[in-house]
């Protein structure tokens, strides 16, 4: 029997809020999102894909233009040109119950979409309509969808190979706290239906489940802000029956992100000196010689003479620029909110000053929680559920901050 | 902490300066000089000698001489008893020991002095050195300076003051968001732009609508044009139609008029062209055809004899027919063979005469058959080789005997008589010439005797050379008698070796006596003889064997066939099939010739025959159908040959319609529809075709009308798709909010960073505050003579607390600053400080005090007080009361006991 080759898809998230400042930033990102979607419909016709399975959240629902919702629905027509059947389980962004707009989109004869909580079954075909493999997904019928779908999947049965689609948040899966827990799950519930393949979405990090359980995060296409690190793509799968697949990620974002924290050089005492020793640094963290664009965000830390001067947006502008340019990136933005000047704590806890009672104050503050009540500033702009613990957080950074200011530059 | 002794070898304007135990007081110590002297220098030793040199790069103090550097030296007593010497040296890096309790520590450098490090080196130069110049600033809001700096920092110049901090971070947290209405905050402007961009999401949300709607429109319109599309050129086709078919009509009523006058067209268009004469000619021949059949039948019962004469016998050859044939085609090669079989035993018995002559040629019996076998075995090489040995051996036998003896007796000895004559001769001519007298004569019978000499010699040797040739030749005859009895045994084993090597052989002895080649040959001839008969005897056996094997196969077969054994069985068998053979010919052709009579009688005649009659049966069938109810037959021949010109016109009509319509059926179901249909508008009349012709202008113009708006829509979709889309507006709004979000959060990091410092600066002064003001108040009561009673803090018309100064015991007060006189407010600052310096070290090493020309602008009455109070403070730590007035210098040594240091500044 033929293996059955499969590409998965998850989270494309077309037309969802695009990061960035600047409004061509955002268009990009668009349309990254897009080259993206249509690199994979060209890689299934290329590679002769029995199907295309996407995991959900292929599109956020009410922002879904026209456009690319036409874009969608010619790049599905492709695939049905070329024979190639696509199976999409929607999401908690584009859920399937009548009144979204997936539902309402006019779909090629190709598309079968789950609009169903219920697990349904159904054939996966070659060219010949020789059936290869069994599908069984579901869909997420509200943007809330909180039922355990994967539980009530039918157990893999007969000669060909079994797939399971489904958007959901495996319990423990890497960065699934990072996302609401929409139709969870457990890995138990994965390996009770002894699926050969598990098309899973939801997590934007690509993984497996379980080393035990064939069940993957495809991630998504194309990374859409700078914590959305890395190539993105998809996986390509060919799967046989009771052989352990070994999906290949298949690169497709245009667009890549980086998020590196990068130390303020100790002998970077101008602006001009500082753009050599980053750029110098950002090279052997950020490799951007692959063909692809890449987005860096580049948080400076530590402690600089340079900090008033980083402080200046103006400034930042023109060592993002700088630094964009020294390294070849698509995009550059530098942030140094966790950049201070440079200052001996030590030399002040303990002594007879405001600086030392004050640091003893935020020292004591992050286990006393009579000593936050106190120092509660009157007003908050937030106003957090948990307020204790956001003042906590604040608290970070705050004693070299107060530092900073009390002691003059010239006995730092 | 007091400095007992001093010693400066080299520090600014000071060289080789030292001040001995006993002229530093441990209380007061007034310091008078003129300017320049050294009292500041005397100030920064004192710093130097407890911080160290600093700034060490370009030191201030550094002396001018290039070879000298700042080095000064102190002995110091400690609060606790101990005592301390400090030696602190500025060259390229710093050096210096301190030896506390005889212990020395060398690695001092230039760090700080280890029982001086609970107040920093800043805070020491702020506070324990007040000069006139400070006092001097003391004016307007450097009050309040003074008041952060000495009581929220202590005096602190290390850390900027709270208050300034604090309305910084307020202003920057304000900058950033604010609960009021005031000012421009960064997140009231965001949610601004918030609120704007807000707006265009609607805006791009509706716009979105508008295009989907937009699209669903034109999706309506393009299938209407799809629709229009089809239904004009159906309306089109349908005004063709009307335009053809009015014509068609009436042509095909004339057609069904003709139809009326045919009883039946389908059996009018069966009848041939001309019934009467097809009538007459099928009849014909078909009597042709079964003439032919009767014939064919006749000639088939006739070869039907012929076919059966063949017997089972002719049957039995036949079945062995091509066995026999090919025994004739051996017939030649058998009788061969026999011919072959009878000259080979001629030919055997010839070569057994000649093996017989061989044998009697050399052996000395006859010849018999066991002899071919040593024949055989002789190995005519090793014979020949034997042989060649023995005629060799026989050779050097001969050669021995007849071997010549080389030293031949040639010649004889001179004769004797030869020197006899020349003897005699000379003896004659001596003689003669003794005689004669004559010397020649006896000069030549000299001669004479030498030459008879001579030939004597000559001859004796001669004669010895013949006797030593005689005996070497009788011993060589003894060497060829030994040879040759040697070589006649090595003949006579060659000899042996032949006749072993002819060993089963009765060779006659005389060939034996002397081999030679003869016998070789005769041996080979024997050989050959032989061979060849035994060949040749082998070669007979084996055709014998083959040809009685064949003449068996042979007679088996004749017997089955019934002829007797041998060759001439063979040719009756020959004859008999040949016969055979002609009689199955004559049936095959028989067979055959039925087989084609049968078969053209049944392809051929048979069929034309039926066709024949067929043929007339149908005419006469089409022209009963066609005419039908009528006799006789010729007479309705005739009517049928009328009936068939009309429906051939029907045809033709029909034909000429077919051609000119190739759709006539088409148009005939479209008149049948028409002319069945109810509705009007269907009924092909002139009105129908114009209401048609309208109803496709019509839906020409709206064609037009839709697709003008189709392409308007196609426009307006095409520059939405442009535009900016709702998700990117959503990015900028979820953008904005982060932007709001991070900087309310940036807001409450410095708010609360403003609420830590606040509440470390009351919770300082809190701690502080109370025992620095009850000190300075003291100070205060002291040097103003109960005027003033003491400090507190008191709230001003802002809420914030200000220094205020209580006038007697209270409660009255006033706030430090004017209309309160300078000269007070310097008092209070001296005070102030004095009580923040206690505050500072109390419980610690209390450090050296400098006061710099503090009291010049003071009272008499007050400086004199403030002399009384800088003894009690003398009392606790070591002060150095600096001026370049004597009299103001005795005056205060006198009021404090201290000492009294004169600086010359030579």
């Amino acid at each position: 029997m033929e293996a059955v080759r499969l590409l998965h898809l998850a989270d494309c998230h077309l037309d969802t809020p695009f990061y960035g400042r600047e409004k061509e930033m955002r268009r990009r990102l668009r349309d990254a999102c897009r080259e993206a979607f249509r690199a994979a419909v060209d890689l299934a016709i290329e590679r002769r894909a029995h199907a295309v399975l996407i995991a959900g959240d292929l599109f956020d629902d009410e922002l879904l233009s026209f456009a690319t919702e036409r874009l969608l629905v010619d790049c599905c027509g492709a695939l049905h040109e070329s024979g190639i059947p696509l199976f999409y389980a929607p999401g908690n962004h584009d859920p399937g119950r009548a009144t979204y707009r997936a539902r309402k989109i006019e779909w090629p004869p190709n598309v079968h979409m789950f609009a169903s909580s219920n697990p349904e079954t159904v054939d996966i075909r070659d060219s010949d309509g020789q059936t290869v493999a069994r599908l069984t997904g579901a869909g997420h019928m509200t943007q809330a969808e909180s039922q355990n779908l994967a539980g009530s999947f039918p157990a893999a049965n007969g000669e060909l190979a079994h797939v399971g689609l489904l958007h959901t948040q495996v319990t423990g899966a890497r960065g699934a706290d990072q996302h609401d827990r929409y139709a969870p799950c457990t890995e138990g519930d994965l390996r009770e239906a002894g699926y050969d393949y598990w098309a899973l979405g939801h997590v934007h990090l690509r993984q497996t489940v379980s080393e035990q359980i064939p069940a993957w995060y495809a991630g998504n296409t194309q990374g859409r802000h700078p914590r959305e690190t890395g190539p993105k793509g998809a996986l390509w799968v060919e799967v046989e029956k009771g052989i352990p697949v070994e999906p290949e990620f298949v690169p497709l974002a245009p667009v890549v992100w980086h998020s590196v924290e990068v130390p303020c050089p100790p002998d970077g005492t101008t602006m001009a000196a500082l753009v050599p020793a980053l750029t110098a640094s950002l090279r052997e963290l950020v490799p951007v010689e692959d063909g692809r664009e890449h987005f860096v965000r580049v948080d400076l830390t530590g402690q600089s003479p340079l900090a008033g001067d980083l402080a200046l947006p103006e400034n930042l502008e023109v060592l993002s620029d700088e630094l964009q340019d020294g390294l070849g990136a698509g995009w550059l933005e530098v942030r140094s909110d966790s950049v201070v000047r440079p200052v001996d704590l030590d030399a002040y806890r303990g002594g007879r000053t405001v600086l030392a009672t004050a640091l003893e104050i935020i020292d004591r503050a992050d286990s006393d929680d009579a000593l936050i009540e106190r120092i509660r500033p009157e007003e908050l702009a937030n106003a957090p559920e948990d307020e204790l613990a956001y003042l906590r957080e604040l608290l970070a950074g705050l004693d070299l901050e107060a530092a900073a200011r009390l002691v003059p530059e010239e006995h730092r | 902490m007091r400095i007992r002794e001093l010693k400066v070898t080299a520090f600014g304007a000071l060289h080789d300066f030292t001040l001995e135990e006993g002229q530093l007081a441990s209380g007061v110590n007034v310091v008078c000089g003129p300017n320049e002297a050294g009292k500041t220098t005397l100030l920064s030793v004192c710093r130097a000698l407890l911080y160290g040199f600093y700034p060490v790069k370009d030191f201030p103090y550094r002396p001018w001489h290039r070879d000298v550097y700042p080095e000064i030296e102190a002995a110091l007593a400690l609060e606790d008893a101990r005592s301390a010497v400090v030696w602190r040296k500025l060259m390229s890096a710093p050096q210096g020991t301190v030896t506390l309790d005889g212990e020395t520590y060398d690695d001092l450098r230039n760090r700080d002095l280890p029982f001086v490090q609970h107040l920093g080196r800043g805070l020491y130069d702020a506070l324990y050195s007040l000069t006139l110049a400070d006092m001097d600033a003391l004016e307007g809001e450097a009050w309040q300076d003074v008041e952060d700096r000495l009581l929220g920092g202590l005096g602190s110049d290390v850390l900027r003051p709270v208050s300034q901090v604090l309305a910084e971070v307020g202003k920057e947290a304000d900058s950033l968001w604010r609960s009021d209405n005031r000012g421009k905050p960064k997140c009231r402007e965001l949610a601004n732009r918030l609120s704007e961009v807000r707006s265009q999401y609607k805006e791009a949300r509706e716009k979105d609508r508008q295009v989907r709607e937009s699209a669903r429109e034109l999706g309506d319109l393009r299938e209407r044009l799809d629709r229009i599309a089809d239904e004009l050129p159906r309306l089109r086709a349908e005004i063709r139609q009307a335009e053809q078919l009015l014509p068609l009509k009436q042509r095909l009523e004339q057609i069904e008029q003709w139809r009326g006058s045919i009883p039946d067209e389908a059996a009018a268009l069966k009848l041939p062209d001309a019934p009467r004469a097809e009538l007459s000619r099928t009849r014909e021949a078909a009597e042709q055809q079964w003439h032919q059949l009767k014939s064919l039948l006749r000639d088939k019962d006739r070869l039907e004899n012929t076919r059966q004469a063949v017997t089972p016998e002719d049957e039995s050859l036949l079945a062995r027919a091509d066995e026999i044939r090919a025994w004739m085609r051996s017939s030649g090669r058998l009788q061969k063979e026999s011919e072959d079989i009878n000259h080979l035993e001629a030919e055997l018995e010839h070569r057994r005469g000649a093996l017989r002559e061989a044998a009697d040629d050399m052996l000395a019996r006859p010849w018999r058959p066991e002899f071919a076998r040593a024949a055989a075995a002789v190995a005519p090489a090793e014979l020949k080789g034997r042989i060649n040995r023995y005629q060799e051996r026989a050779d050097e036998h001969r050669m021995a005997a007849a071997q010549p003896v080389e030293e031949v007796l040639t010649g004889e000895p001179m004769p004797a008589w030869y020197a006899v004559v020349a003897g005699l001769t000379a003896g004659a001519l001596l003689v003669v010439g003794v005689v004669v007298g004559v010397s020649g004569l006896w000069g030549a019978g000299i001669v004479a005797l030498l030459l008879a000499l001579l030939l004597w010699m000559v001859r004796w040797h001669q004669r010895r050379q013949r006797e030593l040739l005689q005996e070497r030749r009788a011993e060589r005859l003894r060497q060829i008698e030994r040879q040759q009895v040697e070589t006649a045994v090595q003949v006579e084993e060659a000899r042996q070796a032949v006749t072993d090597a002819l060993a089963g052989l009765p060779v006659v002895p005389a060939l034996l006596e002397k081999p030679d080649l003869g016998l070789l040959q005769k041996v080979e001839k024997l050989r050959g003889a032989a061979r060849e008969c035994d060949s040749l005897q082998q070669r007979l056996e084996q055709m014998r064997q083959h040809h009685s094997e064949e003449l068996d196969a042979l007679n088996a077969l004749l017997q089955e066939v019934g002829c007797p054994a041998g060759l001439p069985g063979l040719d009756q068998a020959e004859r008999l099939l040949a016969d055979a053979e002609e009689r199955q010919r004559k049936a095959d052709d028989a067979a055959e010739r039925i087989v084609q009579i049968l078969d053209e009688a049944r392809r051929k005649v048979v069929p034309e025959l039926r066709r024949a009659r067929q043929a007339r049966g149908d005419v006469i069938r089409r022209i009963r159908a066609a005419v039908p109810r009528m006799e006789p037959l010729e007479e309705a021949a005739e009517r049928a040959a009328e009936i068939r010109k009309l429906a051939d016109r029907v045809r033709e009509t029909e034909e000429e319609l077919q051609r000119e319509h190739p759709d006539l059926e088409d148009l005939k179901a479209e008149l049948r529809r028409l002319d069945s249909a109810e509705d009007e508008t269907l009924s092909m009349d002139v009105e129908t075709v114009e209401r048609i012709r309208q109803r496709a202008e019509d839906l020409q113009e709206e064609r037009q009308q839709k697709a003008v708006r189709a392409a308007e829509l196609e426009k307006d979709i095409a520059a939405v798709l442009g535009d900016v889309s709702v998700a990117e507006l959503r990015g900028e709004i979820v953008r904005i909010e982060e932007e709001i979000a991070d900087a309310q959060r940036q807001h409450d990091r410095l708010a609360l960073l403003e609420s830590i410092l606040r509440c470390a600066d009351a919770q300082f002064r809190s701690e502080h505050q109370p025992d620095v003001l009850k000190r300075a108040g003291r100070y205060l009561r002291e040097i103003t003579q109960g005027r003033y009673g003491g400090l507190q803090m008191m709230p001003d018309e802002d809420g914030v607390e200000r220094l205020a100064v209580i006038l007697g015991d209270g409660p009255q007060w006033r706030s430090v600053e004017e209309p309160l006189s300078g000269g007070t407010r310097n008092q209070i600052y001296l005070a102030f400080r004095l009580a923040v310096v206690d505050h500072l070290d109390e419980g610690q090493e209390r450090l050296p005090l400098f006061l710099d020309e503090v009291f010049v602008n003071w009272d008499s009455d007050r400086s004199g007080r403030a002399a009384q109070l800088l003894a009690a403070v003398g009392r606790t730590r070591q002060v150095f009361v600096l001026t370049c007035h004597p009299q103001w210098a005795r005056r205060v040594r006198e009021a404090t006991g201290g000492a009294l240091i004169e600086l010359t500044g030579a």
